[in-house]
């Protein structure tokens, strides 16, 4: 099966047959025929190649590929009802659990609602009309004289920022009964306004995120409207609601141009909500949440338990700094700054933080950017011991974007007996001597052993068994061919150099971006993107400006 | 766990006909002659297979065996078991799929769509192509009980492929409640007694508002569906369908008829309990094998599922000195005991499945036979397991165990042993069905997956 991920520039996404047979056809963008102009097209925004005057993306029109309606994830539903209704603890850990597709809880298409969420929708809004201070609803003073009116007017406005764009007037004849429902058998005007938040948390125009465009005929590509637009940019860098400010220009048409989109774009990126959105992101590519129960044994660490949150803390603070400071994938490979307090310096045999507090400090000898940090090192392999291919196969999925397929179903169980005095490479050399299992596992393992200088808690070691370490390796798959490593710090650097893993890096963004993967119709719109993200030097932050200038953000085909 | 005995009562009504039932009312003031009690399902999912260096199945004759070791905690009850050796989830041999693809296959005989949303981290399957028969029978029982199944979990933390055994239809699973309490709250919830001394309430508000609430929110689906397309329209139906089961469920709390109750029909206790913390697993297991002992008995519901963990959970059963997640035991990895640990666990599972049948066979019904009589419950995996023919992941000779008497359509106590003609699983599915009433039923899943040979079953 080929699949075409987010394609760049440069070659990345080639999958492999466990039978050591490469099927390339993922990653590299073919010449696409150009769609013919009609009278209705739109001018394309892809800039053509001034190196390749044949190039085919020349005037080639808009793409914007699939647009599946979205859902909000349940980190969204927690954030919008904050900012809708103030609600802080919205009941979201008692969500079903959201499928991880290519690493993210938010894939559009595996957003559908079981029996089991849409009950949880129904106790969620319960919950959260039961608490909401309606006082603040209000728009207007409700009394028996006026309740008519006062009544519609809330209506109006929360339903509005409920459904993020004004309600049409079935709508709010809709909502009004279901105020009065509240207000009937002697209910009082409160009740009517919580029985009302309670219908509006459960519609569909609350819970998705329709994209209907108002006219074109099927198939022509249309900007994507105002209102729509506007939530786009805040479910983008806020993971929520537009604010009053995203409404304002809205109402006002202000969020047509590719400019009015930018400005808005850097607007939100500068806000403070969009640190929690970065941080999520991070939270979700690296499973932070499994770390929790992640436990080692009492042999190899006394005190794992108590080590555990100082490492998850100090993961969290490097890629949130790192990202912010110095924004680019590179950094967050080879970084050798990371975030401690004196109990986690202690932990690694470093020297600097103080006291209780975290702060910046040198990494030490050996250590450069996420990959050795103690909480990405420690989230695989065992209790005792590490396991080089999960480590491998993080490194090749999610930092050189190639898909491992699954083993295949007839796969061996590993035979034999255990050597208690081997260590962790001599154990796994099965998998590269064995036919059957070396074209999947030469992709993962010597990346892995690149990191046997640190044991399954993320402390360093030189020896195991008594035997010396051999951290060294070769990173393969590269378009500049096989790059040797001598142990991790060297790994770490050179995969920050790759462009392959910056580009992957980017790759990430627009998964989690766009909730889905990428068509092979909008290649000339990536090949596009991919260039100004290299222009930028690889900066993560510009990026997520960027990716608001694709004809993915912009346009959406009329279905 | 406490039980409530509710005191008779009569039926509530309001201003608005509209009341709290109290369902067994009529059978406990009934006179005359008794039904004969209802069949049951219970699908009984646990993931990445046995050991099968002669740890799993019997040894014997097939009406005079012994139980091996992973099965002895099932020895109350030998007599109610039919315990196999050579069945084979034959459906899912038929198209590629990933390592553990096939655990869509357990309860559906159905293969998985091609291609699909899990590449990369799942591998190149997609859903079951097919609905489970937990979700079959419930379907096609629909209006007999108040609600068509019930699918509970413990700890089930994986929402993928490879956490999902209950398929509502082709490329639709049913997400399975992890929280004893959420199953209290759909399956009991409405049974609590009114307080003796308050007035009845003319109406009852909450209903009418969740009512004024669903009537707007369906409006607001069928606005939005006249508008998308066909691929979001599929998506949206499917949140909408479950809105609509969700309001039939709340209006049979004033118009269910009363089914018939065993004597031992009763209020659970509502369940309290941090349901994903490792820790609670034990725990969350009792609870939820309660709970659906109670759904039968109370004749809630006739079709549960009891669906465990994932296939990559994290879980260690640190109650039973495990230290290692159950996929690397199953492959003989992740710590140098790791086949006693592995030992361990699957001992563990059949305890809990002893403890289930214990609870059903506890329940005695109307007509002097046990629940675990009127029941057929169907334990299975979805790999053969360790040491297993094709070692790891075959989809030969998968540890499928019946238990229940099926109301009488199963010939309990025995062992079969299929020989070198393997039975295809497809066939135990079409059993149950007929053992569920439903008779003239010729295929389960795929038809060409049937009827493969004769299977001894009754």
């Amino acid at each position: 099966m080929a699949r075409l991920t987010w394609a760049m520039a440069v070659v990345v996404g080639f999958t492999m047959g466990c039978d050591g047979s490469v099927m390339v056809g993922a990653g590299e963008p073919a010449a696409l025929p150009r769609e013919p102009n009609g009278p209705n097209q739109v001018p394309s925004l892809s800039q053509p190649d001034p190196m390749n005057p044949t190039d085919p993306c020349a005037g080639a029109p808009a793409e914007p590929g699939p647009a599946p309606i979205r859902r909000l994830s349940n980190a969204e539903y927690a954030n919008t009802v904050r900012d809708l209704l103030g609600e802080t603890q919205a009941p979201v850990n008692d969500f079903e659990i959201e499928p991880v597709v290519h690493g993210f809880f938010n894939n559009a298409y595996t957003q559908a609602v079981s029996q089991l969420q849409a009950t949880k929708y129904m106790d969620a809004a319960e919950l959260i009309a039961s608490r909401v201070d309606v006082s603040k609803l209000w728009p207007c003073t409700p009394t028996a004289s006026n309740i008519a009116a006062c009544s519609k007017q809330l209506v109006e406005q929360l339903g509005s920022r409920a459904f993020r764009r004004p309600l049409n007037t079935d709508e709010v004849t809709r909502y009004l009964t279901v105020f009065q429902a509240g207000t009937a058998n002697g209910g009082d005007f409160t009740n009517g306004a919580r029985v009302l938040v309670r219908g509006l948390l459960q519609s569909p125009y609350f819970l998705y995120r329709p994209e209907l465009p108002n006219e074109g005929t099927a198939g022509q590509v249309v900007r994507i409207g105002s209102y729509e637009m506007a939530s786009r940019l805040s479910y983008l860098y806020w993971l929520s609601m537009p604010d009053a400010a995203l409404f304002d220009a809205a109402a006002q048409g202000k969020l047509s141009s590719p400019a009015d989109i930018e400005a808005q774009a850097r607007r939100l990126l500068a806000d403070p909500k969009a640190k929690a959105m970065v941080s999520e992101f991070f939270a979700e590519l690296l499973k932070l949440r499994r770390f929790d129960d992640v436990k080692k044994s009492a042999a190899l660490v006394p005190n794992f338990d108590a080590m555990r949150p100082l490492l998850k803390q100090e993961l969290e603070q490097f890629v949130t700094h790192t990202f912010w400071e110095q924004g680019t994938p590179s950094a967050l490979l080879s970084s050798t700054t990371t975030y401690a307090n004196k109990t986690l310096a202690g932990y690694y045999g470093i020297s600097g933080p103080t006291g209780d507090v975290f702060v910046a400090t040198p990494v030490g000898t050996g250590r450069a950017g996420l990959l050795t940090t103690g909480a990405f090192l420690s989230m695989s392999g065992s209790e005792e011991l590490t396991s080089p291919t999960q480590r491998g196969k993080f490194i090749r999925e999610n930092v050189l974007c190639t898909e491992m397929p699954e083993p295949p179903p007839d796969v061996n169980g590993f035979k034999g007996a255990v050597d208690p005095t081997a260590t962790t490479r001599e154990r796994y050399s099965q998998h590269v001597s064995d036919a059957a299992c070396a074209g999947c596992h030469t992709l993962m393992d010597p990346l892995g052993f690149g990191l046997e200088g640190f044991d399954a808690a993320g402390r360093r070691r030189t020896t195991e068994n008594g035997k010396p370490v051999n951290a060294s390796g070769s990173i393969t798959g590269l378009a500049q061919g096989p790059v040797a490593f001598v142990d991790g710090f060297d790994m770490a650097n050179k995969l920050g150099s790759a462009p392959e893993a910056s580009a992957c890096f980017g790759r990430h963004w627009a998964h989690f971006a766009f909730g889905r993967s990428a068509t092979p119709a909008e290649a000339c719109s990536l090949q596009s993107l991919d260039r100004r993200f290299a222009a930028s030097g690889y900066d993560m932050r510009e990026l997520l400006v960027l990716l608001t200038q694709t004809d993915a953000f912009q346009y959406q085909r009329v279905q | 766990m406490t039980f409530k005995r509710l005191s008779r009562r009569a039926l509530l009504r309001g201003a608005g006909g509209i009341g709290i039932a109290l369902p067994f009312l009529n059978v406990m003031e009934a006179k005359g002659q008794v039904k004969k009690p209802p069949v049951r399902f219970l699908g009984f999912a646990t993931n990445t297979g046995t050991l099968n260096n002669g740890k799993w199945g019997a040894t014997g004759t097939e009406t005079s065996f012994s139980f091996n070791q992973l099965l002895q905690p099932l020895n109350p009850y030998k007599s109610k078991v039919l315990v196999f050796k050579g069945v084979d989830m034959h459906a899912n041999m038929l198209a590629s799929s990933a390592a553990h693809g096939a655990t869509g296959g357990i309860f559906t005989g159905v293969p998985n769509l091609a291609g699909g949303q899990f590449s990369g981290q799942a591998g190149s399957s997609g859903y079951p192509s097919g609905p489970s028969i937990d979700q079959v029978l419930g379907q096609r029982l629909a209006g007999s009980t108040r609600f068509p199944s019930i699918v509970s979990g413990v700890r089930v933390d994986d929402s993928g492929l490879y956490g999902r055994v209950s398929y509502s239809a082709s490329n639709t699973p049913v997400a399975p409640f992890n929280n004893p309490a959420d199953v209290y709250q759909r399956l009991f919830s409405s049974f609590t007694a009114p307080n003796p001394n308050a007035p009845a309430p003319t109406v009852d508000r909450l209903q009418l508002e969740r009512r004024s609430v669903i009537d707007a929110v369906k409006a607001d689906f069928d606005a939005l569906n006249k508008r998308v397309g066909q691929e979001d329209k599929a998506r949206l139906d499917q949140h909408l369908t479950n809105i609509r089961q969700i309001e039939t469920e709340l209006q049979s709390m004033s118009t269910a008829t009363p089914p018939p109750a065993t004597s031992q029909c009763a209020v659970p206790a509502k369940p309290s309990i941090d349901y994903m913390a490792q820790a609670n697993y034990p725990a969350v297991a009792k609870l939820q094998i309660d709970l659906i002992a109670m759904a039968f008995a109370c004749e809630l519901t006739r079709s549960a599922m009891l669906q465990w963990a994932s296939v990559y959970s994290d879980l260690k059963m640190s109650w039973v000195g495990v230290t290692v997640n159950h996929h690397s035991l199953s492959h003989g990895e992740g710590a140098s005991n790791a086949e006693a640990q592995h030992t361990s666990v699957l001992t563990w599972y059949s305890q809990q499945f002893a403890y289930l049948l214990g609870k059903l066979d506890a329940i005695t019904e109307a007509d002097g036979s046990t629940l675990l009589d009127n029941s057929t419950v169907m334990w299975g995996s979805d790999v053969t397991g360790r040491y297993g023919p094709g070692d790891g992941h075959a989809r030969t000779d998968i540890p499928f165990l019946m238990a229940g008497k099926g109301g009488g359509y199963f010939r309990t106590g025995r062992y079969i042993d299929y020989g070198s003609n393997h039975a295809w699983h497809n066939d135990l599915l079409l059993a149950v069905m007929k053992a569920m009433g439903f008779t003239s039923d010729t295929f389960f899943g795929r038809a060409d997956q049937c009827n493969h040979r004769a299977m001894n079953l009754t």
